[in-house]
């Protein structure tokens, strides 16, 4: 460079500033490539929304999937839904990451040449034409195995095995049989009930985990906010008896912690005492007197005193309802607890108006233990063994080695898990939003009254449904893959056999596709009314609602005075307390991943469970006392045997959450395959499952906790959550409570730095009732959907660089009797904002409608905002976030992916804000109350929160603003006036 | 050092011997500008990018004075104005000037079912969320960002439309200018 003359100099200035300029102009020219004929509802630019049914659980509830310009991109509770009301769980909404997970199955696969092979693409004719010629050859040996099914697809495949000659169960590894059988001895009906809260005055929960996931989470979440929130009758009571505090137990008022199969004990001595001291009007005569209070209140370290105190409130309650039966798995403890609620149900029948037995869940028709083990025992070599959906390998220890068993294995899914691993053939089907189908939660009682699941596959009716709720694609298939109805069809076709309607009187014509089957389905349900009426006026309905109902008789339905003597247990067995290396097994269905089905998708890994704060891993629940004893700490990897020497290790949490002698373990990780997230993280509960409840507890001398989203649940004693006593929260606010505002009105000369903030149109305000809250993480999860938020991952997560805008924390009240409030806490929208006068480049503004606004192309990444909140809120890009294709289609497009470097935090779905008040501008008119719904607002099935314009004096979150009495604002002291009130959760005494 | 040559006179006759490069640079400096100024004239904002058929705005929205909401529709309801499809280009030529080489290329996709891949020319960023339907509604005029369209051949940007474009227009029209009226 010395020697560069300046002539050099001056053309390298001159080429440079010619290239300079020339490149400006070289701008980067998109492509826009508009429709050939547009699709009549779709607009770019525009939302569409399509009513569907969730099928991440077997509750099945209504969503409405947000489409935009080709792509669903969120999935919503369907408000008008008769199961979930407008609310969806953090499951439902990772149905997108499911329709878009990466490790998803795109084309057919065999493995050519024997199981020793790996698996090698495959066309669909071949697939089809291979599968069909086994078929054939074997018939009368077809086995198929599914997930829960109703309505269409049941039909199809009950069709397809009867044409075949097989024979097929319905498999979910949560069957509540213990559930079923209690009915049946108590009611005469082996049902799955549906319970209604709403109408509940008390709930009883005998270890029951209803908020979780416990039969229909979402609408039990709903109607138990309803029923334990302070409305006329003031709130409702939820006791819950069990060994472990769930989140469900963290939510009850009384919470009395027992050893494992000793809630059985208490409930039975509840329903003893209500039945000896004639509480109720059932002529029953009296049980022997092995549950007698006084009895069992020496065994389970109860007072009597408080039993009878439970029972007597329970039978006297206008409305109550005892809910109880492990989900998994039979055991002498849980067939004794599902009884001890049936039998409480029933000798309280008169009030206890929260169980509905004619009706019963369509969790009924899935196949018992009994039913499975039979179906996997007879499997042979000359069986061609279909599994649609279901992951036995997983779910069931010792499936795997009876499935190898059969000589074709088929798997019809939509992911890559340890049973498609086991396959010969795996054939790709939709995502459930990719497909058309429909599913009914709740069946009519005269189909049931018929086995319902096929020993032999032979002459049996199919399962009609009381509820039609409707299944559509909300997208274009997004890989080569078909509807699982089609490939039942083409199967048959391709063994040339003809797959005939089980019910065949009600449909004249027979045959075509899976759609054809779809409709004429759907138009025999037409009932009332609508019997008269084509189904091409029905057709647009049911794809618009979504639902219909299609029963029209209300079959009336009485059940016999229990009789107590008989029905009565001889025994509960409890095993004595155990040693220091021995524990009692809980294991529980997480509330995030459930059975781990959705174990792949990283929204539901890092949303952290409710109690333990913990992401991306398993953990064991293990008492203080005995961590002690084994000399195990937080983190310590322990390992568990049960008497049949399976082993499972997962790091120790040391808690109180769990009952001394006891361990809990949460099912849903420890996969080997199904994808890159689950695979090889944490550890599988559902090995121990059947086994011995007692198990050896080992400590390995490793330690790795696993990763937590929050650092404390302890309050310090700043009062972040707090309580208030039942009275005073009918009343006006006390005169002499501090509380600002965050509005003009709210300043205060002397006390305030800045000046008041003039708002003009609106001040965007937001309510959060604590006593609703019931900590399940769905606004989280909606949270991350809705505004692009990266999933950060374990290592990340570890660092503490989460980026949740939301977080929903368990806070423990010291000193009172460990008692837990969930406090969602987000960006508070303050008016004096700490964030806002430390940015030295104005990226952290006040926008003119009282947001907190965060302009992300001015942000340099000083992190003076974060240092300075309070809360805790905001969240740094410490790098960019690569979405895993094709991941990155989930995106909303209303909302900018923010870079490396930038600060981020809560808008109050600024996104969602605009487009309503854009909609009201084209409309002429005002933005209505109640129009704004933020995603986390959306989302809650417990209607939580409540948001608004605190200008409109007479919206909802005016009124609890300004007027309830159990408003607080967090750190109030600090004067940043938020924009977010929280109501106190409500204490009510226990009952003692 | 060496004599510097004698520095060569011009010839007696008076006449440069390379009149004609004088000319012709004279007849193009002329001409040029001249050039330019039609140009400018025809062209008031420059020339786009090619697109694959080369559809005119002048003659569609200036000589047949076809309103821009009969193929934008989208611009009266929705955020975006949107590229019309193929198919309301053939609810005319379907019937009209089907000969011409370029509404023959049309055809083609139209028969083939294949969407035209147009060049993008109007676009912001992606940080900013423009609505075309409240603009419009409140009487901004199409020509107000994007220029007298209806003489363009190819459309071009008239001018950058960054920030100061719209915080001004903003600013004299009295309507907020919020960060997050834009930017979310």
């Amino acid at each position: 460079m010395m020697d560069m003359s300046r002539r050099v100099l001056m053309k390298l200035i001159g080429g440079g500033s010619a290239a300079a300029a020339a490149g400006l102009m070289l701008k980067k020219w998109g492509k826009l490539i508009p429709y050939v004929i547009p699709p009549e509802e779709t607009k770019p630019g525009v939302w569409s929304v399509y009513a569907t049914t969730c099928r991440e659980c077997p509750a099945g509830c209504g969503m409405h999937v947000r489409h935009r310009d080709g792509r669903a991109t969120k999935a919503e509770g369907n408000p008008d839904h008769p199961i979930n009301h407008g609310g969806l769980c953090a499951r439902g909404q990772s149905a997108v990451q499911g329709l878009y997970d990466p490790d998803r199955l795109r084309q057919p696969l065999a493995r050519v040449g024997g199981r020793t092979k790996d698996f090698s693409p495959q066309s669909w004719s071949t697939a089809l034409e291979t599968i069909g010629q086994a078929l054939a050859a074997t018939h009368g040996r077809v086995a198929v195995m599914s997930d829960l099914q109703t309505s269409t697809l049941a039909d199809v495949m009950q069709g397809f095995s009867r044409a075949l000659g097989g024979r097929m169960i319905l498999y979910e590894p949560f069957n509540y049989e213990s559930l079923r059988q209690a009915n049946k001895k108590v009611f005469l009906l082996p049902h799955v009930p549906r319970h209604d809260l709403a109408g509940c005055t008390m709930i009883l929960s005998l270890g029951a985990d209803f908020l979780e996931t416990w039969i229909d989470p979402v609408r039990f979440t709903q109607e138990f906010a309803q029923m334990h929130s302070p409305g006329k009758d003031g709130p409702g009571r939820m006791v819950y008896v069990g060994p472990r505090l769930s989140m469900t137990a963290a939510n009850a008022d009384d919470f009395i912690q027992v050893r494992p199969g000793e809630e059985a004990l208490i409930g039975l001595a509840m329903a003893d005492t209500i039945v000896r001291r004639g509480w109720c009007k059932s002529q029953t005569p009296a049980p022997p007197d092995t549950f007698e209070a006084t009895k069992v209140a020496a065994r389970v370290g109860v007072s009597a005193e408080r039993i009878v105190a439970l029972a007597e409130a329970f039978a006297k309650a206008p409305g109550a309802v005892a809910l109880g039966g492990p989900p998994a798995g039979r055991s002498a403890q849980g067939d004794a607890t599902a009884l001890a609620a049936a039998l409480l149900n029933a000798v309280t029948r008169e009030s206890a108006r929260g169980s509905e037995y004619v009706y019963p869940h369509a969790l009924t028709t899935t196949a018992t233990e009994a039913q499975t083990d039979k179906f996997l025992a007879d499997l042979t070599k000359n069986d061609v063994l279909i599994i649609h959906n279901a992951n036995p390998v997983y779910s069931r220890p010792g499936a795997a080695l009876a499935i190898r068993k059969a000589g074709l294995i088929v798997y019809l899914g939509t992911m890559m898990d340890e049973t498609a691993a086991l396959a010969d053939w795996i054939l790709p089907v939709d995502s459930p939003l990719e497909a058309w189908g429909d599913y009914g939660p709740y069946l009519r009682d005269d189909d049931l009254a018929k086995p319902t699941t096929t020993e032999d596959g032979r002459g049996r009716r199919p399962f009609t449904t009381d509820l039609l709720s409707l299944q559509q694609p909300t997208m274009t298939r997004l890989h080569d893959t078909r509807n699982a109805g089609d490939v039942f069809l083409a199967l048959a076709e391709a063994a040339g056999r003809h797959v005939s309607p089980p019910d065949s009187e009600l449909d004249s014509a027979e045959g075509g596709d899976f759609e054809a089957w779809l409709h004429r389905r759907c138009d025999s349900r037409s009932m009332g009314e609508d019997f008269f009426r084509p189904f091409k006026e029905l057709w647009p309905e049911l794809l618009t609602a979504g639902w219909k109902n299609t029963s029209i008789i209300e079959l009336p339905w009485g059940w016999p005075d229990p009789d107590m003597s008989a029905l009565m247990p001889p025994e509960v067995p409890i095993l004595p307390p155990p040693g220091a290396s021995q524990a009692d097994l809980c294991i529980y269905p997480s509330v995030m991943l459930f059975d781990g089905r959705g174990a792949n998708r990283s929204w539901l890994q890092e949303a952290p469970d409710p109690m333990a704060s913990m992401a991306w891993g398993s953990w064991i629940d293990i008492h203080p006392r005995q961590a002690e004893a084994l000399g195990v700490t937080d983190g310590d990897v322990i390992e568990l045997r049960n008497d049949a020497g399976v082993t499972v290790e997962a790091p120790a949490r040391v808690t109180m959450d769990i009952v001394n002698g006891a361990v809990a373990l949460a099912t849903g990780q420890g996969h080997t395959a199904l994808g890159a997230n689950a695979a090889g993280r944490g550890a599988n509960a559902f090995l121990l499952v059947g086994g011995s409840q007692r198990v050896t507890i080992r400590k390995t001398g490793r330690n790795s906790p696993p990763a937590k989203a929050a650092a404390t649940q302890d309050q310090q004693e700043r009062e972040i959550l707090r309580w208030t006593a039942l009275p005073a929260a009918t009343s006006e606010p006390a005169a002499e409570e501090h509380f600002s505002l965050p509005l003009p009105e709210g300043y205060r000369k002397g006390k305030d730095i800045y000046q008041p903030r003039p708002y003009k149109q609106h001040r965007w305000a937001m309510v959060i009732d604590l006593q609703r809250c019931t900590g399940c993480g769905a606004c989280a999860v909606a949270c991350y959907a809705e505004n692009n938020v990266q999933t950060v991952g374990e290592a990340r997560l570890r660092k503490g660089a989460e980026m949740s805008w939301l977080k929903v924390v368990p806070y423990r009240q010291a000193g009172e009797g460990g008692r837990v409030g969930f406090l969602p806490m987000m960006c508070q929208h303050c008016d004096a904002a700490p964030c806002e006068p430390v940015c030295p480049v104005y990226a952290s503004v006040h926008s003119e409608e009282g947001l907190n606004a965060q302009v992300y192309n001015r942000c340099i990444g000083t992190r003076y905002c974060a240092n300075n909140c309070p809360y805790k809120v905001r969240r740094f890009n410490w790098l960019n976030h690569e979405w895993a294709r094709p991941l990155e289609m989930q995106l909303n497009p209303d909302v900018s992916v923010r870079p490396r470097g930038v600060m981020e935090k809560c808008t109050f779905c600024i996104q969602r804000i605009r487009e309503v008040q854009w909609r009201a501008k084209r409309e002429k008119r005002k933005v209505r109350d109640g129009e704004v719904a933020p995603a986390c607002v959306q989302s809650c099935p417990a209607r939580a929160f409540t948001f608004g314009d605190l200008l409109d004096e007479g919206s909802m979150v005016s009124q609890l603003t300004r007027h309830d009495a159990r408003r607080y604002h967090v750190l109030e002291h600090l004067n940043t006036k938020p924009g977010v009130a929280y109501l106190k959760r409500i204490r009510l005494p226990e009952i003692t | 050092m060496n004599e510097t040559p004698a520095i060569p006179t011009t010839p007696p006759t008076g006449r440069p011997r390379n009149r004609a490069a004088i000319v012709i640079v004279a007849c193009l400096a002329v001409l040029l500008p001249l050039t330019a100024w039609g140009f400018y004239l025809y062209y008031p904002s420059g020339i786009g990018p090619a697109q694959p058929i080369s559809f005119s705005h002048r003659v569609h929205a200036g000589d047949k004075r076809i309103s821009c909401l009969f193929c934008h529709e989208g611009a009266l309801d929705t955020p975006r104005a949107g590229v019309p499809p193929l198919q309301t280009c053939m609810l005319c030529h379907e019937r009209v000037i089907i000969t011409h080489p370029e509404i023959v290329k049309l055809r083609t996709h139209w028969e083939n079912q294949q969407p035209v891949e147009w060049v993008r020319v109007n676009d912001v960023p992606d940080f900013v969320f423009f609505n075309h339907s409240l603009h419009v509604r409140k009487g901004v005029d199409c020509g107000r960002c994007h220029g007298d369209v209806a003489a363009m051949d190819r459309v071009d940007m008239p001018w950058a439309l960054n920030m100061g474009f719209c915080v001004q227009c903003h600013r004299d029209n009295n309507v907020s200018h919020d960060c997050l009226i834009c930017h979310r």
